[in-house]
């Protein structure tokens, strides 16, 4: 019997829940022992390389971000910001630093660390830089510029270059031309498909919880560095969402259970406590998050014409397409045309500001993000909570500042 | 604790670092001589004064709030040296420069531009070079073209030619400079040096400040000055080294020689890493050779990937050969760079047996009464409680 699109999404997310675990710090260690050639980067290490070399590998920030959710994450976050690492550090990044403090990673065959997408992660790949255990491990370092010009495109792909030779000197693994054509080909069939997602999410009602771009991206980037054969099934994934939401958009279904009333964008991370609080704004005023960093994509795709080509535009992909890199490490015309870009295009009727403590970007640009939501008539809440504790803002007390929001602006 | 210093030209950099606007500028300024501000000690001097302006290190000094800088940068996530620094540029405290280059040290910073552009106050110039994370060709190669670019809109702007030639003569006086900077932080290696911590930071900072030639100048008379001082007595407890972000004034300083240390020498972005080697005067393009002194020579900043070592060796050296009992590592709230910095530091600093204070503190020395009782601790607990 055929399943329903109910069941379909079901399914869809618990496949992504069970694929998720390989970006845990158990994860972690569980990578280690694949029997590949194993990296731990300290963020986002571009799954195009590691795939066409069959190598893991694993990120730190993920890791640490996946250790403020579930069962005694408050106490982790209170061990990490002990430990006397500055207080306001981003939690994601202190439980990085956490976890190599308790001792419990594996040693990897390579590091890669980089000042992308902020300072905080620059300094957590101090840390692993100066992880004693680690001492005698091969270090690769990838310096991410700020600017958005051919000539920042060219100097992030020649350091790839120059990463490509340590990974195959130190693994022993070649990057053939061949095996990247048939990777970055994939790729963009991943990034192309999860922009089709994109456009049918605009539709009124939505058809399916647009935060799948999210999870789309993170099992075909992340979870797919962990582990090459989950990067060619991340493909099947998002063509099944892929349908799922042509159908409903088809049928003009909404998202099961949810009268559409409201759509807003969430200009950040998706909170580790998202769960606590998306659901409740959906089922109890009809309010539908449209966008958050990670589930806004735009499309750059890898030139196949050659292995300087595809380098290059690799480079472009990661600079500009990567969530967080994009809207931190650029400049605020970015951030501020995105913002407006959002809104029009996925019909959001007002736009919330969490602003992490932990993100000095969005932290300098509020005002300019207030500003350009008045010049286009977009209601503007600002929050300044913790996107990983939810004790410095609790879910809940958010809902009701969300909900209020909604009423006094007339949504 | 003042060294009783008695110096016409001390006196005259105390005024100017204490304030923005002074009247050496200000004559500069009427003399129909162009102002060029920066932030961040990456962004090269030598490339204004090759155009003919006075080089001008924007700073928070006076501020004693951030209420407007705080509308743009949110005031418990952000640095309060930034919010304080761009609170001076909203008050209108730098009203008198010409333009403004800001560098991307930290995040912070880098949004400086990005809010300055939005503001109100509408600077002719205003601009940015993106600084390299990493030192290595690629990025000096890299750094260059920044500053390349930055030159050729200085040129159309302003309507300047900076040549070869003006940027030599620029980079050998800044050389000169440094060379007397560092004489002047050598003379503090004595045990009863003719200088104090705080009164050092007044030097350095006034250089950032003035006319080049004249800074130059007075330099020159200042260290002569202090060669020729005696100073048989010794009047502190221990000797203290400051490691942390910028130190733009001798607040800090001031806490530890008020009671009873002697900080003899920093790694700050204010201090020790802006006096750091020369650049080389030789070679057939003056701005590789910048951009290579920024990126390849002093590396220091705990923004560059792979510097802990290098700031590690730095302040290890720093201590033997300035005899320092204690090093004090300082953070500005939200600082990640140097929070993470200091991290590591303290573990091996503590490690080699060398004790280290961590201080969290905002940029403005307001509440100092918590922060003077942490530190008269570790001057007591390192000198060994006896004077």
């Amino acid at each position: 019997m055929d399943m329903t699109d109910r069941e379909i999404l079901d399914k869809l997310n618990a496949e992504a829940n069970e694929a998720f675990k390989a970006l845990t710090i158990y994860g972690v260690n569980d990578n280690a022992r694949k029997g590949r050639p194993f990296i731990i980067a300290s963020d986002d290490a571009l799954p195009e390389i590691p795939v066409a070399m069959d190598i893991s590998c694993s990120i730190m920030t993920v890791a640490g971000a996946m250790g403020t959710a579930g069962p005694g994450a408050a106490e982790r976050i209170d061990k990490a910001t002990e430990m006397g690492v500055e207080n306001r550090l981003c939690a994601s990044v202190k439980m990085g630093a956490y976890y190599l403090k308790a001792g419990i990673l594996p040693v990897p065959d390579l590091i890669i660390t980089t000042n992308s997408p902020c300072d905080a992660v620059d300094m957590l790949g101090q840390m692993m830089d100066n992880y004693k255990p680690w001492a005698n491990v091969p270090k690769f370092r990838l310096d991410a510029p700020h600017g958005q010009t051919e000539e920042d495109f060219e100097y992030f792909g020649s350091q790839l270059k120059e990463m490509v030779h340590v990974i195959e000197e130190v693994t022993g693994r070649k990057l053939t031309t061949e095996k990247f054509i048939e990777v970055a080909e994939e790729s963009n069939k991943q990034a192309s498909m999860i922009m089709d997602f994109q456009e049918l999410t605009r539709a009124a009602p939505c058809p399916v919880d647009p935060d799948m771009a999210r999870v789309g991206w993170e099992l075909a980037r992340w979870v797919a560095g962990t582990d090459p054969s989950a990067f060619w099934k991340a493909t099947d994934w998002i063509k099944r969402l892929v349908d799922v939401t042509e159908r409903k958009v088809k049928d003009r279904k909404g998202i099961e259970g949810v009268n559409e009333k409201i759509r807003f964008l969430w200009y950040d991370v998706s909170p580790s406590w998202g769960s606590k609080l998306f659901p409740r704004l959906k089922e109890e005023l009809g309010a539908v998050c449209m966008k958050t960093y990670y589930s806004f994509h735009n499309f750059f795709p890898i030139d196949t014409t050659s292995m300087d080509s595809m380098l290059k535009s690799v480079a472009k992909k990661y600079l500009m397409g990567t969530p967080m890199t994009r809207q931190a490490m650029h400049t605020a015309d970015v951030f501020c045309d995105d913002i407006v870009r959002i809104c029009k295009d996925y019909r959001c009727d007002a736009m919330i500001m969490p602003c992490h403590v932990g993100h000095r970007d969005t932290n300098a640009y509020h005002k300019m993000a207030k500003d350009v939501c008045r010049e286009n008539n977009i209601p503007f809440l600002f929050l300044g909570c913790d996107v990983w504790d939810e004790r410095y803002m609790p879910p809940d007390v958010v809902f009701d500042r969300m909900k209020t929001f909604f009423e006094t602006t007339g949504l | 604790m003042k060294s009783g210093l008695k110096s016409e030209v001390f006196e005259k950099f105390v005024k100017i670092s204490s304030g923005i606007m002074n009247p050496l500028t200000s004559d500069w300024r009427n003399k129909g001589g162009r102002i060029m501000g920066y932030t961040c000690s990456f962004v090269p001097e030598e490339l204004f004064i090759a155009a003919g302006m006075l080089p001008f290190r924007i700073r928070g000094t006076g501020s004693r709030n951030s209420d407007m800088a705080d509308d743009y940068f949110e005031s418990a996530n952000i640095c309060s040296m930034i919010r304080h620094t761009f609170n001076n540029v909203l008050t209108g405290e730098y009203d008198f420069i010409d333009g403004a280059v800001i560098g991307g040290g930290c995040d912070g910073n880098r949004h400086i531009l990005d809010n300055w552009l939005k503001s109100p106050v509408k600077t002719p110039f205003l601009d940015r070079i993106f600084i390299p994370h990493a030192s290595n060709e690629l990025a000096a190669e890299y750094f260059l073209n920044q500053l390349s670019g930055l030159k050729v809109r200085m040129e159309e702007h302003f309507g300047v030619t900076i040549t070869n030639e003006k940027l030599w003569d620029a980079i050998k006086l800044c050389n000169e400079i440094r060379d007397f900077q560092r004489e002047i932080y050598t003379l503090r290696i004595s045990d009863n040096p003719p200088i104090t911590g705080a009164e050092t930071i007044s030097v350095i900072v006034a250089g950032s400040s003035m006319p080049k030639e004249e800074y130059r100048d007075d330099l020159k008379v200042l260290l002569s000055e202090l060669q020729s001082v005696k100073v048989s007595e010794k009047k502190y407890q221990a000797r203290v080294m400051i490691v942390g972000p910028g130190h733009d004034d001798s607040s800090m300083c001031d806490i530890v020689e008020d009671l009873g240390g002697l900080v003899v020498n920093d790694l700050t972005c204010f201090g020790g890493k802006v006096i750091f080697g020369s650049i080389k005067e030789d070679g057939p393009d003056p701005l590789k050779a910048i951009a290579d002194y920024q990126v390849l020579t002093r590396p220091f900043c705990p923004k560059n990937l792979g510097a802990h070592p290098l700031i590690n060796k730095e302040v290890f050296d720093k201590i033997k050969e300035f005899k320092v009992d204690g090093v004090m590592g300082q953070i500005f709230l939200c600082c990640d760079t140097w929070g993470g910095e200091i991290y590591i530091l303290n573990k091996e600093l503590r490690e080699a047996g060398i004790p280290m204070l961590r201080i969290e503190r905002e940029y403005t020395a307001d509440s100092t009464g918590q922060l003077r009782t942490r530190v008269q601790a570790f001057i007591e607990t390192i000198s060994g409680g006896a004077l």
